[in-house]
């Protein structure tokens, strides 16, 4: 094993009432690597993803996050001033809907710069410089900057999710979805856009989806997600083509291409 | 962690070549150890192989002179182990050892329905050494070849890989240990092409190289000139592979799997979609992945490209239908 | 007519609050007396006391208070005058303005208010007074320590157009994030070239919280800085309280490259001839003719040399 997670969640349980969100889940991202958590929905992904994040505090469990300065973080122990700025700097969260993670009341640009006005830059121009180059990575033309998001197509409101995200380099990025709704040319399109910001920020990522296709693509490891408890993890080609677990092998063969 | 010399590591000597060795030679496969050693290194900082370095990295130190090293089977010093593995357990020389492994699918799916794709399957593949797999259709020589490489989990028995100076275990190796052992020792080409959109096929096949700490545009051009070799045309090498045609997608698959020089390369049906040239230029690679020191497994149907690249055959007997039932072991989940 | 002119300064003649409340109490027998000094009685006042306390010991925090019932329906500066009636004791000399003039009907209703239930002094003169209670302007006489001013405002929370829950602003002052607040600016700037909010800016008070102001032009936002008197907001629907103690930072927000600009004017104030004030523009006649007067009216009053005028006093 080389060096030391960055993320490691323990036995995160999530009860919703009587149901349960999850059960038991365990997870490790190591730095540059993505993990896709899989299944259908209502088997927790979400849930897992939400409590890694520290927007949801689980029933039982723990998420030990190591900063930049190689301190480990109890999530959810921290104050909540600390958790909140984390979730800005170091952690991005992508919603699956493009506005919940948004704010379609002002510009794209601010959206993109609210993250570093947050930070303390208090410089206009190097701010609205910033948010252009975003914009030129995420492959959103330079004069769409001052519309509102209202007017974005759903590919570019994810696009502008992402730049929003990445705009401070955080170490771990939390995608949920990110591909749902959108159309197949559309997708195929932020698939790459992440692969190459994967690869040129080296990224750690966990994905949460339901298309194998992405999660093929995507990741290297893979877990798999059943009424809320993991049922099978490994390599991600592994689990795709010598599935194991019943559901599993269910699950790749009902997909039409993974 | 001091300079590296020559005279530390032992060179990984070729089975069947002279004991006396020209010099130019030893050279020339210190050079090789010593630049997958750098890579090896560079992956086990814990963070992405640093993308300024260039990939062929002239060695720390010359080789000492005069040095020649002795026939396998004698240590002219103690081999230095890797830090936290365990002894080796593979032979000078030996880079991939298969012993009694088995492979059984369960499809729940259909039945359960029991598949033994592999029994009892045991050999040795050495350095500078091309193995061929055969046997008749379905029995099994693809899913050895993922065996290998980690893609298939093993039902029961072992394979040991050769990681730099020691070996590992894919029955104890973790996921992100095989990443590694992909990264460094082990080298695929499938059968078929996956296909990623809006890729042309150069950036396809310097991702390796890339992955490996390779600046982009040298790895760019390494791939160009590969791809050439392969006869496909700069015009196409522009394009995503989704329109090319089987051929030309399995030149790209080739090309991929052969940039970079893997110690260890599985190779599935190379030559399947190809014509007389392209099938001699793919013999000629294979030659010189040897010739470099590397150890090949592969599938070979065309009996002209077997009798030209096999160093030794392995044949795999179908499994005999009622013959005494094995029981998969438990399942090999992480 | 009642021609209590020794008392009530600039009063209009007839129909006054005093005079409603002097024929009820004739009529009750009781006079004025029939109210608590001040309207409010004294356990309110001691509440909001107290939420003044901690306001100035918090320097920019809202604090919330309990309300009253006043008999003047919200939007009419029921924060300001239950602020003032709070403070307000026998001896204050007590001057109204609204936007600036101590002549427009609200200035005048809400000075005879207190006027009629405290029996206080009250003025025109800025430097006489030793509590202001004012809408959208700080007068531009300096003012000294020792001077409360009491503003009314109408929405105390900076961040409403961007965030409309009260959790998360709570939330995000407690916190000290106050990004939001920059949005708003980069917004402008992107839109207009230059930060375009012309009254009730956001400034940082302290270093610490960021406050409205209430909505007094930005040309009054550098007088807040290190005052030397006490500042005192009241939001009567929103039932929050908050100030600015003598000498305290206000720094109004910007950007570095697109610093706090105040606005300015080409002309001079058309009675007075002063420069440095801030001025109204009036339209004079149907010809569209307009002239520039200062929006305080006290200010134009008085002329150097000459000591301080009240209004009503002399020609103007």
């Amino acid at each position: 094993m080389n060096g030391r997670p960055l993320l490691a969640a323990s036995r995160i349980t999530h009860l919703y009432g009587p149901t349960a969100g999850c059960l038991d889940v365990s997870l490790e991202v190591f730095p540059g690597e993505i993990l896709a958590l899989v299944g259908e929905s209502g088997s927790g992904k979400t849930t897992v993803l939400k409590a890694i994040s520290g927007q949801l505090r689980p029933s039982a469990g723990q998420v030990i996050y190591r900063d930049g300065q190689g301190r480990d973080l109890d999530i959810h122990g921290l104050p909540e001033g600390h958790r909140r700025l984390l979730l800005r700097t170091e952690l991005g969260f992508v919603h699956q809907n493009p506005s919940d993670g948004l704010n379609m009341a002002v510009s794209a640009g601010a959206n993109i710069a609210d993250r570093l006005l947050s930070g303390g830059d208090r410089c206009y121009g190097r701010v609205r410089s910033k948010a252009l180059g975003w914009l030129a990575r995420v492959e959103i033309a330079q004069d769409r900057l001052d519309d509102r998001p209202g007017h974005y197509s759903g590919g570019m409101l994810q696009r502008l999710q992402i730049a929003r995200n990445l705009v401070t380099a955080p170490r771990l990025v939390l995608l949920d979805e990110p591909t749902g709704g959108l159309d197949v040319s559309v997708q195929a399109r932020l698939l790459d856009l992440i692969r190459g910001l994967a690869v040129s920020l080296n990224l750690a990522a966990i994905l949460v989806t339901h298309d194998l296709a992405v999660a093929r693509l995507l990741s290297q490891r893979l877990m798999v997600m059943k009424g809320g408890r993991v049922i099978e993890s490994g390599l991600t080609d592994q689990v795709l083509d010598d599935p194991h677990e019943p559901y599993t092998q269910l699950l790749v063969s009902s997909t039409l291409d993974a | 962690m001091g300079p590296i010399r020559t005279g530390d590591r032992k060179p990984i000597v070729p089975r069947h070549e002279s004991q006396n060795l020209e010099k130019r030679q030893v050279e020339a496969m210190n050079l090789e150890i010593m630049r997958r050693e750098s890579m090896r290194l560079k992956y086990s900082n814990n963070d992405r192989p640093d993308a300024g370095l260039p990939c062929r990295r002239p060695p720390i130190v010359r080789p000492a002179a005069g040095n020649v090293p002795s026939p396998m089977g004698e240590a002219t010093e103690a081999v230095p182990t890797l830090a936290a593995s365990p002894s080796p357990r593979l032979g000078p020389g030996e880079m991939v050892r298969v012993g009694s492994l088995s492979k059984t699918f369960v499809l729940h799916l259909s039945g359960p329905a029991i598949l033994r794709a592999l029994e009892d399957v045991s050999f040795t593949v050495h350095s500078g050494e091309c193995l061929a797999v055969t046997g008749p259709s379905g029995s099994g020589k693809s899913s050895l070849l993922r065996c290998v490489y980690g893609n298939y989990l093993p039902s029961s028995g072992e394979i040991l890989i050769r990681d730099g100076l020691g070996a590992v275990s894919l029955r104890e190796a973790g996921p992100r240990d095989i990443l590694g052992l992909r990264l460094r020792s082990l080298g695929y080409v499938s059968q078929f092409l996956r296909v990623i959109p809006r890729v042309s096929a150069l950036e396809v096949v310097a991702e390796p190289l890339v992955a490996r700490g390779c600046p982009p545009d040298i790895a760019r051009a390494e791939a160009s000139e590969l791809l050439g070799r392969l006869h496909v045309p700069r015009r196409l090498q522009a394009l995503p592979p989704a329109t090319f045609s089987g051929g030309e997608r399995q030149r790209v698959n080739l090309a991929r799997g052969l940039v970079w020089p893997a110690p260890i390369l599985l190779l599935d049906e190379p030559t399947a979609s190809l014509d007389q040239a392209n099938k001699m230029v793919v013999c000629e690679l294979i030659r010189e992945a040897k010739k470099r020191g590397a150890a090949v497994i592969g599938v070979f149907h065309d009996r002209e490209v077997l009798s030209l690249v096999s160093d030794a055959i392995h044949d795999l007997r179908p499994p005999l239908p009622g013959g005494p039932p094995r029981p998969p072991s438990g399942g090999q989940e992480d | 007519m009642n021609e209590d002119k020794g008392r009530a300064a600039g009063l209009e003649p007839g129909g006054s609050i005093s005079e409603i409340l002097g024929r009820r109490g004739r009529e009750d027998g009781e006079g004025a007396k029939a109210y608590n000094f001040a309207y409010l009685d004294e356990d309110t006042k001691r509440e909001i006391r107290r939420a003044l306390l901690k306001a100035v010991a918090i320097p920019g925090y809202q604090v919330p208070f309990a309300g009253r019932e006043m008999p003047m329906p919200y939007g009419w500066g029921t924060g300001g005058i239950q602020v003032t009636s709070s403070i307000i004791g026998p001896g204050d000399v007590l001057k109204v303005i609204d936007q600036g003039s101590d002549d427009t009907t609200n200035a005048v209703s809400i000075r005879a208010f207190h006027q009629a239930l405290t029996g206080v002094a009250t003025t025109t003169v800025t430097g006489r007074a030793s509590i202001i209670q004012t809408r959208h302007r700080i007068p531009e006489t300096p003012l000294k320590e020792g001077q409360i001013m009491v503003y009314q405002v109408p929405l105390p929370e900076p961040m409403r157009p961007l965030e409309p829950s009260e959790l998360e602003t709570r939330t995000l002052h407690a916190l000290m994030e106050y990004g939001t607040m920059y949005l708003r600016l980069y917004e402008d700037v992107a839109k207009h070239g230059e930060i375009a909010i012309s009254y009730d800016y956001p400034a940082m008070v302290a270093g610490r919280y960021a406050m409205s102001p209430s909505p007094i032009p930005r040309f009054d936002n550098p007088k807040l800085d290190r005052s030397p008197a006490l500042h005192l907001f009241g939001a009567g629907r929103e039932r929050r309280v908050y100030a600015v103690p003598p000498h305290t930072s206000v720094r109004s927000l910007d950007f570095s490259d697109h610093p706090f600009a105040v606005q300015s004017w080409d002309q001079a104030c058309a009675i007075c001839g002063a420069t440095d004030s801030y001025l109204d523009e009036i339209v004079v006649d149907d010809q569209g003719g307009r002239m520039f007067v200062c929006s305080d009216s006290d200010h134009c009053r008085q002329r150097p040399g000459r000591g301080p005028v009240e209004a009503g006093q002399g020609k103007t």
